[in-house]
């Protein structure tokens, strides 16, 4: 029998503390050093603690310490209820007693042969585990949803796991969350139970700023102002700066303080300078947040940010406006000069109307993408081809989604606009500080009265 | 250093001959690992053996095969990752101009070392199609083209070892991306199925009229599954099927199909085994003339990120809206000819897995009045809710042929007839039939 572990009833995992049995809920199990595994013994199973370690349970006590086992444990199956087992203590005093969780989550053993859900226990394998414990620690959000869900762990235990509202056979989650973690460049899970079907996408968002002047933070700083009336931001805030943190710091309000990332960018090459977005994805975990929205400081968002942030979450595939929101001012099109050295791509949208990048970015999210971007970079730059060019790191993303089919096609696109009507953005990169200031203080004004 | 397999400059194995000479041969054409030769190192020393079965050794002083290892190795001068000269015997290994093994006293040609692993991929590579995106052009990794350095793919140059990186992420999720300087290439798998589902006891008349469109118009060249109730001998019999010989396997359903017509496809889905490896995967019932080459489709389906079918939504119980309810009840989706392309296995398991699922709930929990003949619509409906539908590549180049008089005379990518419908083959063999009359010019 390969090792595995054991939940209990309620979704817990078995765990040793102080050398007993106990057991622990899974979004609270921070590392896997405290957990215990079930090992072939004799006739049997035996618990055995942490992975490497050999202190056996003696099923005398039920504490640890054993370097040799003591007894062993039957695993009863359940008729009808495939997965779910009763342990069976042996070979060790009473031969009637079973294991079953106690209220305050210790494992202990009794006799009363009775019909009760704290006597069973699901084994799963360690990496079915770990597939749980990230399924149950992250924030999913579905189709039509205003705020993510989450496993809720009062009502879920080993035949069911309710998400949200919505109760799935634990089978159904436990395989979709091993498919989540076996690909690694994927953000949705999709679960299934008698009624319907649902997709459910990771929704952890990040704003992303790269600041490389110390003159934009003023400005940088007027734009979180701005972001700040869309009411409570409870999102992470990765700030890239070539500048030193102590200096990006004093620019942010205090109470997003909390949320920050801070990157820091060290331009020693080309390559930070041309493909700056390029760079700090590749220096980040890119899986951590999802969706990821690259913002600058001279902008500032006008519609319903929380509205497109969900919108970017769910979609599959981009559009242009999907992607950049909405410029108060039109931009005029620029003939991409990617596109149109590589015959092969079809005709394509323009991603990022004047060759910034800003909006939600969550098709890059790819480490293969990123590699395969990063090794044409690393190819032009040794002939001297575009990026020097303001703009190109735009351009290459839009061909690059080009060449990928990432796009949404002309119908999917056009049903994407009607769905995204409430995200737009004004420039002022013209506008001076007082001018931003002055602006934000009216709306303010406005938006109290 | 695990055992490494020797590629020549042609991009050719290093092998022992039957006479016991080294030789040298393309990859995928059922060489024997037997008699591959690869080099293995040991105490500083690489010696050359065969790769499997009985391990020979080749005795590079003797020039002979060995049963024991011989006492000379050979010499290796690495020249970039992986890429070696060989000495042997103080002569320079080298492939001459007909691809032979030879010995020179300059520098020879340069060796690519490959791990079983990575030959074991590059084998499946090769002997695999793949589609470049975003055109749909079908291509082969050429190696005859190739040299130890790039790989040409469909004309397309890129760097071995890029290749050999990307490979395993490749296998796994069916889409190998790599980089021809500062351009960059999708390719996906091309391993296409067509999927026919052919009830009732028209199934013979019906599978005769779609085999022959797929030969004569749409010149499919590729394996077929056959769902059916029908007697499987009988079938077999037909001399539709000798121009598809091995490529045609039959699945009898005749037990899932006495609950619903669409319930074997939804078995089919929910079990993938019999799919896997399968992209792209054209799914039909049996009332569907292939009216011009499908290739292209097929290519561009492969590249889709979507699942592709037409838009017909419907859940008995979940309709979106109530006038959607009444729309999808009054569409004339019986003549869709449950058409679904889905772009590759892997990467839509889930979400059609999940459709499939649905479809067994309805049938069970719903009245069978309330469900229509074309089970596709509540297929279409999951997939749609999980964002994995789209109908931009067979709106337009699927017509329904409910109304198949005024079809007469186009030449449609395909014509679907009534799923349910006694008269279809006759009207599908009128269609056949004026299509071979355009093609033969007897109608302009």
């Amino acid at each position: 029998m390969t090792d595995s572990v054991v939940l209990s009833y309620d979704l817990h995992v078995l765990c040793a503390d102080r050398g007993r049995l106990v057991t622990q809920s899974l979004d609270r199990l921070d590392d896997f050093s405290s957990l215990v595994f079930l090992s072939s013994v004799g006739k049997g199973v035996g618990f055995r603690k942490g992975a490497t370690e050999s202190q056996w349970l003696d099923l005398g006590t039920l504490s640890f310490g054993r370097s040799l086992p003591r007894g062993w444990i039957e695993l009863e199956e359940r008729r009808n209820d495939p997965g779910v087992v009763r342990l069976k203590p042996c070979g060790v005093g009473s031969q009637n007693a079973y294991l079953y969780t106690t209220h305050s989550g210790a494992i202990d053993s009794s006799e009363r042969n009775v019909h009760d859900k704290t006597r069973v226990f699901r084994c799963v394998t360690l990496d079915e585990l770990k597939a749980l414990r990230e399924f149950v620690r992250t924030p999913w959000l579905g189709e039509n949803a205003r705020v993510p869900s989450f496993t809720e762990a009062s009502s879920s235990n080993i035949w069911d796991i309710t998400l949200g509202e919505t109760i799935f056979a634990f089978d159904i989650v436990l395989r979709a969350a091993l498919a989540y973690s076996e690909r690694t460049d994927a953000f949705d899970i999709v679960l299934y139970n008698s009624g319907n079907i649902w997709r459910f996408v990771k929704f952890n968002p990040a704003l992303l700023f790269i600041i490389t002047n110390v003159e934009d933070l003023p400005k940088f700083s007027c734009a979180l102002r701005w972001i700040a009336r869309q009411g409570k931001f409870d999102n992470k805030l990765i700030i890239a700066s070539v500048l030193d943190y102590e200096s990006v710091i004093s620019f942010i309000p205090q109470e997003w303080r909390a949320y920050i990332k801070f990157v820091p960018i060290i331009q020693k090459d080309i390559k930070d300078r041309c493909v700056p977005l390029l760079s700090v994805l590749a220096s980040i975990d890119i899986k951590e947040f999802y969706p990821l929205v690259v913002m600058s400081h001279d902008v500032l968002i006008t519609g319903n940010f929380r509205s497109y942030l969900l919108e970017a979450a769910l979609c599959r595939q981009v559009s242009d406006e999907s992607v950049t929101g909405r410029e108060s001012v039109s931009v005029e099109e620029r003939e991409n000069p990617f596109i149109k050295d590589d015959v092969s791509c079809e005709p394509s949208v323009s991603l990022f109307p004047g060759g910034r990048i800003r909006g939600a970015i969550a098709f890059l999210q790819n480490k293969s993408f990123l590699k395969t971007a990063l090794f044409s970079f690393r190819a032009l730059v040794m002939k001297g081809g575009y990026f020097p060019v303001e703009g190109s790191e735009a351009d290459f993303l839009a061909y690059l989604a080009n060449k990928y089919s990432l796009c949404l096609s002309l119908d999917g696109k056009e049903s994407a606009r009607e769905e995204r009507q409430s995200f737009s953005y004004m420039d002022v990169s013209g506008w001076s500080l007082e001018q931003c200031n002055q602006f934000i203080d009216a709306s303010n004004s406005i938006q109290d009265v | 250093m695990p055992l490494q397999i020797i590629m020549t400059p042609e991009c050719q194995v290093l092998h022992v001959g039957e006479d016991g000479n080294l030789h040298t041969s393309f990859i995928g054409r059922g060489l024997p690992k037997d008699r591959i030769l690869c080099a293995y190192k040991q105490g500083g020393k690489y010696f050359l053996r065969t790769l499997g079965g009985a391990v020979k050794w080749y005795d590079v002083k003797k020039k002979a095969v060995s049963d024991l290892m011989p006492l000379d190795g050979v010499t290796v001068i690495a020249h970039a990752p992986n890429i070696y000269n060989i000495l042997i015997d103080q002569k320079y290994l080298e492939v001459d101009w007909s691809g032979n093994p030879d010995f020179a006293d300059h520098e020879g040609s340069q060796f690519r070392f490959l791990s079983e692993g990575d030959f074991d991929l590059l084998v499946r590579a090769v002997s695999g199609r793949w589609v470049c995106g975003p055109k749909g052009d079908v291509v082969t990794v050429d190696l005859r083209r190739s040299s130890v350095s790039d790989v040409l793919i469909g004309g397309i140059k890129v760097s071995f070892e890029q290749l050999l990186q990307a490979l395993p992420e490749a296998f796994k999720t069916g889409e190998l991306l790599l980089n021809e300087d500062w351009k960059v290439w999708r390719f996906v798998r091309y391993n296409p199925l067509l999927v026919i589902e052919a009830y009732g006891p028209d199934a013979p008349d019906e599978l005769a009229l779609v085999l022959d469109s797929l030969l004569e118009n749409a010149r499919y060249q590729d394996k077929i599954f056959i769902l059916t109730d029908y007697n499987i001998a009988q079938l077999e019999k037909s001399g539709s099927l000798a121009s598809f010989s091995g490529r045609v396997t039959f699945l009898d359903v005749t037990e899932t199909r006495k609950r619903h017509d669409y319930l074997p496809r939804a078995r089919l889905l929910r079990e993938q085994s019999l799919l896997e490896g399968y992209g792209p995967v054209l799914f039909c019932s049996s009332g569907v003339v292939f009216g011009s080459e499908i290739e292209t489709l097929l290519a561009k389906g492969a590249l889709s990120r979507q699942v592709e079918s037409l838009e017909y939504f419907y859940h008995p119980g979940f309709a979106d809206k109530d006038q959607e309810r009444d729309e999808a009840l009054s569409l004339p989706s019986e003549g869709s000819g449950n058409i679904m392309l889905v772009p590759g296995m892997q990467a839509h398991q889930l979400y059609l897995e999940g459709a499939a699922a649905l479809f067994e709930h309805c049938l069970t929990a719903y009245p069978q009045e309330s469900l229509r003949p074309d089970g596709q619509m509540i297929i279409n409906y999951a997939l749609r809710r999980v964002r994995d539908f789209s109908s931009f590549l067979l709106s337009g180049r699927v017509l329904s042929g409910q109304y198949a008089q005024t079809l007469y005379g186009r030449d449609a990518e395909m014509v679907c007839f009534p799923i349910t419908g006694e008269a279809r083959s006759g009207q599908m063999k009128a269609y056949l039939s004026t299509v071979r009359d355009i093609r033969s010019g007897n109608i302009a």
